[in-house]
């Protein structure tokens, strides 16, 4: 611990405190993560086993570096790099309104986090607007992988207590386990929308209330296989059909039926691409939903590419 | 979806899987271990995990651990047990959704272990291991190659019984995940008489047939052998395992004949030769 000198303490992490410090022979400014083990009766806690072991193996710009692992008499001390802030408190400082082109460059470094974690068989599986580290440069970083975990091909069946609420994907609210890469891709979807407007974009208090939200704004989804459509006016209509929902262990015959809600009027900073991508990202259906490699090549991205190519540079 | 990523993922899974090998001769290194006593060791390991029906990746992780602490680091007879109970306390935090006291693992060692030890242990494994728990079970690849004869139930409960005798047996440690279970594949294919290892099965696992040989003699040399006190024995009787393990033994002693033994002999795996094989285990025909 000696080899550095804490600065402050920036918060309670998952399992102990987080302190800044700077390292005393180089200078380098860390964040610590504490986790200590005496008064523990469960020995390491799985979310640091987690975390620490996925975390070494990760090594990319877009994900938190993990630099070391310090023991000392009954505490793990983790070695992160350090960033100033994280994407929740960066929209309130900015009052919750960023300009068009902020969102584009952190929703595209927030899936070529993603799109490497996938490539890894890692499910970061509780991406939220806390976990999302941001330094003054404008890099953003994927965080807290105490919920992640390594997959199986084809993935096995998982717990359902994963990802807070407002981020938490519809067929892991209505009780699928049989989950995927596409529930990371859901919780980028409520990201950006979030970052467009300022402001949670699916605020549940409640399995039951979540999944309602949802509906209200992207329509109710019905099962072709058992239900007759219920109205076809709804230009949504496509996006609403989810073969197989109905046999999700959650799914109630008796939810209210919602059409879908226009988002352009409620997203007015998306451009009419932002607003396709971000229904590939919202698809109710897993196996529609967009992938992070997908997501990358969408046209909504063009404009960082005609940048890059202008400035010769590399992108996110 | 998962199926756009898969060929990344196998690609990086035989580079973590290199990585993450024990070394098959740790033996020669540990001055009051043998052999023997790791196969006492993992039948254990391999009883508990059942009982507390655990996640068959638990299994394979915490053999896996446990092997390569022991790569790493002399051992006495009587912190043995505690290194297979700290790696199946390890690989059960990392796989499974939930994870028994370690009150409750104390237990199950018959308490020769004091919770403290046990907590001690698992820090002073997890910094030895430098906190590498990426090893990929055979059981991933298994799923792999079993796409390319439809999910065929049999064959695959076969392999999977023919996977955990690797890891009773040390001399399949030298052996990686992945032509562990190409090769519990096609041992069961031979078996069930299912046809030739095709493209299709060598595009999917990564090897062809000759690949395979030397493990698949192996698991049939091991299958010569009276195993009633092996626990993977035992278990793959039960009728949720398709009966695999007396089918293999049945097959086994129907083709007894044709069955080449593999050097060293059979006697090998007795106490009195531990000694003998801990260089010449990585065996061919």
């Amino acid at each position: 611990m000696e080899k550095y000198q804490k600065i402050e303490k920036l918060g309670e992490g998952t399992y102990g405190i987080v302190y800044k410090a700077q390292n005393r022979e180089t200078n380098e400014v860390v964040a610590l993560k504490r986790i200590r083990l005496d008064n523990e009766e469960e020995g390491v806690p799985c979310t640091a086993i987690r975390e620490i072991s996925l975390l070494k193996e990760l090594k990319h710009p877009n994900i938190v570096g993990l630099f070391d692992v310090l023991h000392t008499e009954k505490k793990l001390t983790l070695v992160f790099e350090f960033m100033d802030s994280d994407l929740k408190k960066f929209v309130d400082a900015c009052g919750g309104d960023l300009d068009a082109l902020t969102v584009k460059h952190l929703l595209y470094q927030l899936l070529c986090g993603i799109a490497y974690c996938h490539r890894n068989r890692v499910l970061h599986r509780d991406l939220k607007p806390q976990n999302l580290l941001i330094n003054k440069r404008g890099d953003l970083k994927l965080g807290d992988f105490g919920l992640a975990r390594a997959f199986g091909i084809p993935v096995r069946s998982y717990s359902h207590e994963v990802v807070t609420l407002w981020y938490r994907a519809p067929d892991v609210l209505m009780g699928s386990r049989q989950y995927d890469t596409s529930i990371d891709l859901w919780s980028v979807g409520c990201i950006f929308a979030e970052m467009a407007s300022g402001r949670p974009f699916f605020a549940g208090t409640s399995i039951d209330d979540q999944v309602l939200h949802i509906f209200k704004i992207m329509g109710t989804p019905f099962d072709p296989l058992v239900a007759m459509p219920p109205e076809s006016a709804d230009p949504e209509y496509a996006r609403r059909l989810w073969p197989g929902c109905s046999q999700l262990p959650d799914w109630k015959r008796s939810f209210p039926i919602y059409p879908s809600t226009p988002l352009e009027p409620l997203l007015p900073k998306l451009s009419s691409e932002g607003i396709n991508l971000l229904k590939r990202l919202l698809e109710y259906a897993p196996e529609k939903r967009i992938s992070a490699e997908q997501a990358l090549l969408h046209p909504y991205f063009d404009e960082l590419r005609a940048m890059s190519t202008a400035s010769n540079g590399g992108m996110g | 979806m998962v199926s756009e990523y898969i060929s990344d993922i196998i690609e990086y899974m035989r580079k973590l899987e290199k990585k993450t090998m024990p070394d098959e001769l740790y033996m020669g290194k540990q001055t009051e271990l043998t052999w023997d006593m790791r196969r006492v060791l993992v039948n254990w390991i391999v009883q508990i995990h059942y009982q507390l029906r655990m996640l068959p990746e638990t299994l394979f992780l915490a053999v896996n651990l446990v092997d390569r602490f022991l790569s790493k680091r002399q051992v006495t007879v009587q912190k043995l047990q505690l290194v297979g109970l700290t790696g199946l306390l390890v690989a059960c935090k990392y796989e499974e959704m939930t994870t028994p006291h370690i009150q409750d693992f104390a237990y199950l060692a018959g308490n020769c272990y004091s919770v403290e030890e046990i907590m001690n242990a698992e820090v002073f494994m997890l910094r030895v291991l430098d906190f590498d728990l990426s090893f990929p079970s055979p059981l991933t690849f298994l799923r792999r190659v079993s796409k390319a004869e439809q999910y065929n139930m049999q064959t695959r409960t076969v392999a999977k019984y023919l996977m955990e005798i690797c890891l009773v047996d040390h001399r399949l440690m030298s052996f990686t995940p992945s032509l562990i279970a190409a090769a519990g594949i096609c041992l069961a294919r031979r078996m069930l008489k299912c046809g030739k290892w095709d493209g299709n099965l060598r595009h999917y696992s990564g090897f062809s047939e000759a690949d395979l040989q030397p493990c698949m003699a192996l698991m049939l040399d091991h299958l010569m052998r009276p195993m009633d006190d092996e626990f993977v024995f035992k278990k793959y009787q039960h009728k949720r395992y398709l009966k695999a393990s007396l089918f293999c033994r049945e097959w086994v002693s129907r083709h007894r004949h044709e069955i080449q033994p593999v050097t060293p002999p059979i006697g090998s795996f007795a106490v009195s030769n531990v000694q003998n094989t801990s260089n010449g285990n990585s065996g061919s025909i």
